[in-house]
């Protein structure tokens, strides 16, 4: 298998595979803060 | 992602494959630009809160004005549609140039999922959703002509 193939599967396949794993550990879009809900991630 | 998504079109030498690939630029920048107001400041600023340099009160207040903010809005807005862009520029080229139908049809759900928050759990269905229809793309046979060989697509 070529450098460039094995490097654009990485890219390609790679950061959604990492990302999907990633989100998992996302902060809620709101949390609890000073006892009210508000928005911390868009 | 930016760069995922310029991949799915690499090696397809047409006009519909290269605004995917500039949309996909675009979606990068824009995305990235928002996501580090509403999310790295916002988060900043939680954590200020947290180990008592900032208070809480205060912290709250500049969350709400950095979400309320229109511009905020508007860079996520334009990464979103971006996205969108790009995913339905690439099912075009990659259409005409002969992939597979199926996951091509599926790439709606990436486009979909990405309209939510990217918080889980629809970070996570987005960017996974991504990878399933990209590996079937890739891995599909006659993937490997096709990325190894640029070709022209009218």
């Amino acid at each position: 298998m070529e450098f460039g193939l094995t490097l654009r599967r990485i890219i390609l396949l790679g950061t959604p595979l990492v990302l999907t794993v990633l989100m998992f550990f996302h902060p809620s879009p709101y949390d609890d803060v000073a006892c009210e809900l508000i928005p911390i991630a868009g | 992602m930016g760069v995922a998504l310029w991949m799915l079109t690499a090696g397809l030498e047409s006009v519909v494959a290269t605004f995917s690939r500039v949309a996909a630029v675009v979606f990068a920048l824009f995305y990235d630009a928002g996501d580090a107001i509403a999310g790295i400041s916002t988060g900043i600023l939680a954590r200020s809160a947290e180990e008592g340099a900032l208070g809480e009160r205060a912290a709250v207040a500049a969350m709400e004005t950095l979400f309320a903010d229109p511009f905020k809005t508007l860079l996520f807005d334009i990464g979103r549609y971006a996205w969108i862009v790009a995913l339905v520029l690439a099912v075009v080229a990659l259409w005409r140039a002969g992939a597979p139908r199926l996951p091509l049809v599926l790439m709606a759900l990436p486009a979909y999922l990405v309209t939510f928050d990217h918080a889980f759990p629809f970070g996570s269905l987005t960017f996974g959703t991504f990878f399933v229809i990209a590996a079937w793309l890739e891995l599909a046979p006659g993937r490997l002509t096709l990325a190894g060989q640029p070709r022209r697509v009218s």
